[in-house]
């Protein structure tokens, strides 16, 4: 609904598929903090918030703290959007009282710009729900970075850092599918071959090593020998790990 | 000009939206609001092995969370009516073997004394709205703990299977060497066990919050509300997956690759199946991730009412 409108709203430069990606991002940003401006409700929300910050303090979480300002940040960027799509779309160049002339021949700049101003704050999204306290937010935030088109090195990273230590089975093996698409990165094979080795969760440790089968890390195989051999490892893992070095041999 | 108008609108709303979160953390800090006292743990008459605490909220207006991680012990939390958080401890049931001369938990005081240590062995703490249960050294110590309809959850247990009742929030439940059974839950969940079972009956889905349920050598049973939007992951390794869903099956991941640095043909559906098993596929249109794994066991996903 909102949707079409949208698509119809956009100049001929901007595909259906960004303005899907557009919607998608406005619909994710409904999703985080979204206090209504109904003062009761206002209240409580900047109680809540209050209160997180305080709990920052008392115990130092620096990354809650980030997350406020991400989201602050991740707002006014939209804003600026929003008001460069409302330029844009501007029908027959009239709103505003404006004089713009109709053609779309000098918006090509300014849509790239766009473009990469929507890109960071995806990346920004995606970034700040990977620091949430509930394991939920957290998947949200992986599962998210599959719909960035080049992500940067920082998103590699978080990914990497989520595999290693998110205290939760169940975000780290979101964590593995995420990675596949840059399986061809040394760091990520590296983190990996590093993860399977820490892993408590022999579920995990499933994961990544079918992870390794399937985008052929070749580098991993003296680790897979290792835990194929090794007697405290789950039975499991290791008969996978054999079958793994199997596949790769 | 009126699609121009929704547009502004968004924008203002979000400006608005934009102000106080942003601001928030300069703001000055108000007092810390003191501790409240701790109600101490009380033996309901008659039953020398059990204790039972009440602790409140700090807002019970709001969802309070509760947070628990203990080695041995079952845990079951139902949701009721109430504003409080009722704690119900049992020991004396466990395998543990206790120290040699360590009276028995069980045992009724020598006439005429009382005993002034808490055989409990567990705290209970509230600090805004978040109510933590702590087991000293392990032993064997069941919970059956009360809580809001609406509370979050952050429950593990190692030795020990977990219950939880009619609770909406966002649900955070692990054991070890147990099975978890969650029963007309709402909200979002993300639930795991090693050794055991994992059924679920989800009554309400947050919307757009992706959830996971997942064991290494267990089934994984799972019933979702006939008309939730999601997108399912499904996999077992060593066995099969079923559901009476219509499920419209995707061939590729939400995750696709456009890396041209690796090998599509190797990623491509038969390579998919072989390594990892998995049916991906969306019910209603689509919508968050739910993931539904297991390594030894089968998947099922039921359409409930």
């Amino acid at each position: 609904m909102e949707h079409d409108k949208l698509s119809r709203l956009l100049p001929d430069g901007v595909d259906q598929r960004e303005s899907d990606e557009l919607d998608a991002t406005w619909r994710m940003l409904g999703a985080i903090e979204a206090p209504a401006p109904d003062s009761e409700r206002m209240r409580t929300r900047l109680d809540a918030v209050i209160d997180a910050v305080e709990q920052t303090h008392v115990a130092p979480q620096p990354r809650l703290f980030r997350t406020y300002v991400l989201q602050g940040l991740a707002a006014a960027a939209v804003l600026a959007i929003g008001i460069g799509i409302g330029w844009f779309a501007r029908p027959g160049g009239s709103a505003f009282g404006g004089t713009r002339p109709t053609s779309d021949t000098g918006s090509a700049p300014e849509i790239a710009a766009m473009r990469s101003e929507m890109h960071d704050l995806r990346e920004m999204v995606s970034l700040s729900l990977m620091q949430q306290q509930s394991a939920s937010e957290r998947i949200k935030g992986v599962t998210w970075t599959g719909q960035l088109d080049r992500p940067s090195g920082e998103i590699v990273s978080a990914l990497l850092e989520t595999l290693m230590h998110d205290p939760n089975v169940n975000v780290r093996l979101a964590t593995i599918d995420a990675l596949e698409r840059f399986a061809a990165r040394e760091d990520v094979r590296r983190g990996t071959i590093e993860a399977v080795q820490r892993q408590a969760s022999p579920l995990v440790q499933v994961a990544l090593i079918d992870f390794m089968v399937k985008t052929n890390e070749r580098e991993s195989v003296a680790t897979l020998r290792q835990l194929a051999m090794d007697p405290q490892v789950n039975d499991a893992v290791r008969a996978r790990a054999a079958w793994g070095l199997q596949q790769l041999g | 000009m009126r699609n121009m108008k929704r547009i502004l609108g968004y924008v203002l709303t979000l400006a608005a939206l934009a102000v106080p979160v942003s601001a928030q953390p300069s703001e000055p800090r108000p007092p810390e609001p003191p501790l409240l006292p701790q109600a101490p743990p009380q033996a309901p008459a008659g039953d020398a092995n059990a204790q039972r605490v009440t602790i409140p909220l700090s807002d019970p207006s709001r969802p309070g969370t509760v947070e628990m991680d203990i080695v041995m012990g079952n845990i079951t939390i139902k949701g009721t009516n109430r504003r409080d958080i009722l704690v119900d401890a049992h020991t004396g049931t466990g395998f543990v073997p206790r120290p040699p001369r360590r009276r028995a938990d069980d045992e009724p005081p020598p006439a005429g004394l009382r005993r002034l240590t808490q055989n409990g062995g567990f705290s209970v703490e509230e600090d805004r709205n978040t109510v933590s249960i702590d087991v000293g050294p392990p032993r064997h110590i069941d919970f059956t703990i009360e809580v809001p309809l609406r509370t979050n959850l952050k429950i593990e247990t190692v030795m020990g299977s977990i219950v939880v009742e009619g609770v909406e929030g966002e649900l955070e439940v692990e054991s070890v060497n147990g099975s978890v059974a969650l029963t007309n839950v709402g909200g979002s969940v993300v639930a795991h066990t090693v050794n055991g079972k994992l059924t679920a009956t989800i009554a309400r889905s947050a919307p757009q919050q992706p959830m996971a349920f997942t064991s290494m050598n267990g089934s994984v049973d799972v019933t979702l509300p006939a008309a939730v939007k999601a997108n399912l992951k499904l996999r077992s390794d060593q066995g099969d997956v079923y559901t009476d869903f219509d499920l419209q099956l995707r061939r590729e991941s939400s995750n696709p690759s456009p890396n041209p640095d690796v090998d599509t043909r190797r990623n491509g559906r038969t390579r998919v199946i072989d390594v990892d098993n998995a049916v991906y596929g969306s019910v209603n249109g689509g919508g968050p991730d739910f993931e539904m794994r297991t390594f030894n066991g089968n998947v099922y996903v039921r359409k409930g009412k």
